[in-house]
């Protein structure tokens, strides 16, 4: 039977029609799909009868299947099943559903290598290693199978296989940060610190933003003796994802979730990547199915906050917290949303109340410190911040607070210790370190101040407040400040 | 990171992100800085170069055989009457090996779960800890009754150390709640002493372990804890095809700070965890051991901690500790990843005279051999074998041993997931093989088949594993306990390659040595000498204690023609010659003293 193009359309019945858009998105799959003969037809990748699944889900799924048993031979069907589970983070239907379409268009590469990595995730990573392998073998120009392979030689130990999987990575990519980041992992742990070094560089040239790149320059600049160098490296790297080369399937699966639990993950990546009126999007759509899905509201309600309307903000978390009037995280939006604005009085009750309902919660007291500093009652939300950096000690935000509260009440020796705590704990977070420079002006510490503010530049070289502060200091003589009593 | 990236919560990991929104927000109307991106998939990896998993056949042999049912030791660990999916039942379940009757050989004793709501609900708990006492030949008879040990906590692990120095060894139990000490009593019983000790932490322990760090022979205590958690506190998480499941970690925000006790030395401890710096900071703690890593003759302090960068608590100076993991590199993994810490082992596993590091983690990550450098670590898993044979499962208990005899540590993993997503091997979803691998060189190991060395393949959910010599045959046999199922009793059945030795430290006044290091030189007649270097401890694995007697195997030697022990207060002493299959006791100030 002849393989079949999603782009063709006719496939799609109306029965279908909710996939007429994924077709579109799978049109980089489709070119030469009808150069070859395909085997016989295969069955759909069944979910095990014994896996719980939401219904919202597994009515996609079943939709999906009822066409692959009419079309048994259509490997972008098959393909596309495998991108449902995958996007709904089932597995090893995902891995069975890629394997089908990978025997049916034995040529398109990313049906095998989708296959591999939902492997990984069912814990047969020596079963997906064989995958890698074979991909690279047959796929010499696929840039994402040679470089997943070259990191499964690494943990291998078989360097000279990494090293030319990488470098066939390097050729085919040559200006992804990741694959250069790739091979300065490699030399990193072979020992060979000052070219690990050059290869982390490029890296962190090609995407500044890479804290994989940053950690594997810090080490490879530890491994070369250059601790001091390292050390900024380290600290923001530190918790960094490994790396991997993405495929054209990537972009498309996140659309394909339809769980409300990846929902709602999907929903705070957006809120977090800033792009707040797609997450708004997204969650009203799910709440049509569950309306009173309480993750789904909590996290609208945060996306409206970080829009900036923080009515609508407020009225979901209202209604939120009359169904659960202790709810700890609607409490905490609802008094940031109240404080930004600007009703500090509710504010102020809503955080008491989290306060007093959740006494052993840092946040709580944070919440409720920041609103009387709001106030303008300053020893009140510092003693407020204070507890609640007893309560959240590692919390970096917290000792940031607690520093503006000496700050604002002058015990510039205290805030200097607390920035400085902030910025310990938290080496990514820029607010501590503008702080703290202030601070050291302020306290006629100029060459601290200076030091502080290299640190700062090399982290966030555009930031406007970090360019006003180097103007502030290149232009302002330095006095003693004055040590008024708080 | 979370624990695997397909985690997510209902009230938790979103919450993170409700929390974090709110934080977001700068004071002093100041920019946020960048923040970590989500966790995304792990690469992918196979077996070791030279990781035999097909079973090559002079490997096919079974190195260990399950002796629990013949042996009377009847142990079944339970974390509650139904899975709740609350977090304290996926680490419960550790184990200790000791002779708590002073009859030479070693006892088990079993630390039970039970039923969190239970508990809370101050209803009697069915099923407390357990204490076996050793019979010999394999047989084990329940004492707990009798020796008074069967504390109803809702248990974690349990430390073994002789805290009030009259001879015997005493027993601490880690709870979610309030920890217990046992003191014993010398008669087969023992006596709770917790509060007149002072060390009834209330936090969520895991991982405890006694040690002398401040040099005045009276071993402190300290107690790796999990999280702040209550019953109250729990959260809801799923799968992403919204099956619940148990949450990450991470998902409570709330790491809980570890606790170390000073030994006063007249039976009380002093809580020294702030004044010592170790409360600076802290992570999500389930591993602990006690170590001089810097060779500077101060025994120092490694946390294992689980989603959370870990520590080394460098003691610069007594009982002063500053964390300088992050520096020298035994934070997070190679690529910067904070992993998810479970069990350690310290040894010297490359043989160059200083003591690394061995870590165990969750499923997607490699367990880790931190390799000591001098001034740093380094994490050099991939060149041990042991990194893509671990990434499939998830690891707790662990123990470096010579079963084979071969003059090579070999390496058993207790595994057992926390997530109920994969392959599955059982019924049981958590429940998956423990593996064991042969040492081959320093620092080269390569997986034994069948796997776990049992015929037939055991797959459970296991957590604590504890080594020592229960048979009294010469060789270390293994005890696992198995998270909601029945524990095993690996008596040790491997072809031997070689005799072996298996030392005893006691002090001047013939009490137990933790902490010595021992310089072991192997005699192979015409052969180059070999030295190798053995802690003598209890500590180490997950929520559990060894047998602390120092075995090793001797392989084609025949004779260990020296041992040096540096005791815990520096002094080096000569001890030796020792014939194949010896059983010494050697004491503090009975060898040649060195400078």
């Amino acid at each position: 039977m002849d393989r079949r193009c999603l782009v063709s359309g006719g496939q799609f019945g109306s029965a279908f029609s909710s996939f007429a858009l994924l077709a579109t998105l799978l049109t980089g799959l489709t070119l030469g799909c009808t150069s070859k003969t395909s085997p016989a037809g295969l069955a759909p990748a069944r979910p095990p009868s014994d896996l719980a699944i939401e219904e919202v889900l597994r009515a996609k799924v079943d939709v999906q299947i009822a066409f692959i048993d009419a079309h048994p031979a259509d490997a972008q069907a098959h393909g596309l099943l495998g991108m449902i589970y995958q996007a709904n983070e089932v597995w090893e239907p995902a891995m069975r559903a890629y394997l089908n379409a990978a025997t049916l268009a034995p040529d398109q590469p990313e049906w095998l290598f989708h296959a591999a990595k939902c492997e990984v995730h069912t814990g047969n990573s020596t079963n997906a290693k064989s995958k890698f392998a074979d991909l690279a073998t047959r796929f010499t120009e696929f840039a994402p199978g040679r470089h997943r392979y070259g990191l499964a030689l690494i943990d291998d130990g078989d360097f000279d296989g990494a090293e030319r999987e990488l470098a066939a990575a390097l050729r085919l990519k040559p200006t992804l940060s990741e694959v250069h980041a790739a091979f300065a992992q490699l030399r990193n742990v072979q020992s060979r610190f000052a070219e690990a070094l050059l290869f982390a560089e490029k890296a962190v040239e090609l995407d500044p933003r890479s804290l994989r790149a940053r950690f594997l320059r810090g080490q490879a600049l530890r491994g070369l003796g250059r601790l001091a160098d390292a050390k900024p490296d380290l600290d923001a790297g530190s918790g960094a994802a490994p790396g991997q080369l993405s495929t054209r399937l990537d972009a498309q699966i996140p659309g394909l979730a339809v769980g409300m639990s990846v929902q709602v993950d999907k929903g705070a990546d957006l809120v977090e990547a800033g792009r707040v009126d797609e997450a708004i999007q997204l969650f009203r759509a799910a709440l049509v199915e569950r309306p009173d899905h309480a993750a789904l509201l909590t996290n609208l309600a945060v996306a409206y906050q970080r829009k900036g309307d923080y009515a609508a903000s407020s009225e979901i978390l209202e209604t939120l917290l009359a169904k659960s009037p202790d709810d700890l995280p609607v409490l905490l939006n609802l008094a940031q949303s109240l404080m930004s604005a600007g009703d500090h009085k509710r504010g102020l009750e809503v955080s008491s109340h989290a306060a007093e309902r959740h006494p052993q919660s840092g946040l709580a007291r944070y919440a409720k410190g920041r609103v009387l500093y709001s106030l303008s009652r300053v020893s009140e939300g510092l003693a407020e911040c204070v507890r609640a950096g007893e309560l959240e000690p590692q919390n970096g935000e917290i000792q940031s607070a607690i520093g503006a509260g000496y700050f604002m009440t002058n015990q510039l020796d205290l805030a200097e210790d607390h920035f400085r705590r902030s910025i310990e704990l938290d080496p990514r977070s820029l607010s501590p370190r503008i702080n703290l420079c202030g601070v050291l002006f302020r306290l006629g510490k100029r060459t601290e101040a200076e030091a502080a503010l290299t640190e700062l530049e090399q982290l966030a070289p555009e930031n406007p407040r970090v360019k006003s502060l180097v103007e502030l200091l290149a232009t302002t003589p330095v006095e003693p400040p004055e040590r008024d009593e708080p | 990171m979370s624990r695997v990236p397909e985690r997510w919560r209902i009230g938790g990991r979103n919450s993170d992100r409700l929390l974090q929104g709110l934080l977001l927000l700068g004071l002093l109307g100041c920019d946020s800085g960048t923040k970590s991106p989500p966790p995304s998939g792990g690469n992918a990896n196979g077996n070791p170069k030279g990781a035999a998993t097909t079973g090559a056949p002079a490997e096919a042999k079974p190195w260990f055989v399950d002796r629990a049912a013949e042996a009377g030791f009847d142990f079944t660990h339970s974390f509650g009457d139904e899975r709740r999916f609350q977090l304290p039942e996926t680490v419960t379940g550790g184990v200790a090996l000791f002779d708590f009757d002073g009859d030479g050989d070693l006892d088990i004793y079993c630390v039970q779960g039970g039923d969190l709501l239970a508990n809370a609900s101050g209803a009697p708990k069915e099923r407390g800890n357990r204490l076996y006492r050793n019979d010999r030949e394999f047989r084990f008879v329940d004492v707990t009754s009798e020796a008074g040990v069967g504390d109803r906590g809702y248990g974690i692990g349990a430390a073994v150390g002789d805290f009030d120095r009259d001879g015997d060894p005493d027993l601490y139990v880690t709870n979610v709640g309030a920890n217990v000490l046992y003191r014993n009593d010398g008669d087969g019983t023992f006596t709770d002493v917790t509060e007149a000790a002072g060390v009834g932490d209330a936090s969520f322990g895991s991982s405890a372990t006694f040690g002398d760090l401040d040099g005045d022979g009276a071993p402190e205590l300290f107690i790796a804890n999990y999280i702040r958690w209550s019953p109250e506190t729990e959260i809801e998480c799923e799968s992403g095809a919204g099956r619940r499941d148990y949450c990450a970690p991470k998902n409570y925000q709330a790491p809980a700070p570890d606790t170390l006790y000073r030994n006063r030395g007249d039976g009380t401890f002093e809580d020294v965890s702030q004044s010592s710096g170790c409360r600076s900071i802290f992570g999500n703690g389930l591993g602990v051991v006690f170590a001089d890593l810097d060779g500077d003759g101060r025994r120092d302090i490694y946390v294992a901690n689980d989603g959370n960068p870990n520590q080394l608590w460098r003691q610069v100076s007594p009982l002063r500790f500053e964390d300088v993991a992050p520096g020298q590199g035994a934070a997070v993994d190679m690529n910067g990843v904070a992993e998810a810490g479970m069990g350690i082992s310290v040894l010297d596993l490359d043989d160059d005279g200083d003591l690394d590091l061995f870590l165990t983690h969750l499923r997607g990550e490699t367990n880790t051999f931190y390799r000591n450098d001098g001034l740093s670590f380094t994490d050099a898993t991939v060149l041990t074998g042991l990194a893509g044979a671990s990434r499939d499962f998830t690891g707790f208990g662990v123990v470096f041993g010579d079963f084979d005899h071969d003059g090579r540590s070999d390496l058993y993993v207790g595994n057992g997931r926390v997530m109920g997503s994969g392959s599955r091997y059982t019924d049981d979803i958590y429940a998956e093989p423990n593996q064991l691998f042969r040492g081959v060189g320093p620092s080269q190991f390569s997986e034994v088949q069948p796997r776990g060395g049992t015929d037939p393949l055991l797959a459970h959910c296991s957590r604590g594993v504890a080594s020592g010599d229960l048979d009294d045959d010469g060789d270390l046999d293994l005890v696992v306990i198995n998270s909601g199922g029945r524990a095993y009793l690996l008596e040790n059945v491997a072809p031997k390659l070689g005799g072996s030795l298996t030392v005893t430290l006691r002090d001047a006044q013939g009490r137990e040595v933790l902490g010595a290091l021992l310089k072991i030189t192997l005699d192979h007649g015409t052969a180059p000498p070999r030295t190798m270097i053995r802690l003598a401890d209890r500590g180490g694995s997950f929520a559990s204690s060894h047998d602390p007697r120092v075995h090793i195997g001797l392989g084609s030697a025949k004779v260990v023609s020296e041992v040096i022990v540096t005791w815990p207060d520096g002094v080096r002493e000569q001890f030796g010659p020792f014939a194949s299959g010896g059983r010494p006791t050697v004491r503090y100030g009975t060898g040649t003293r060195l400078r």
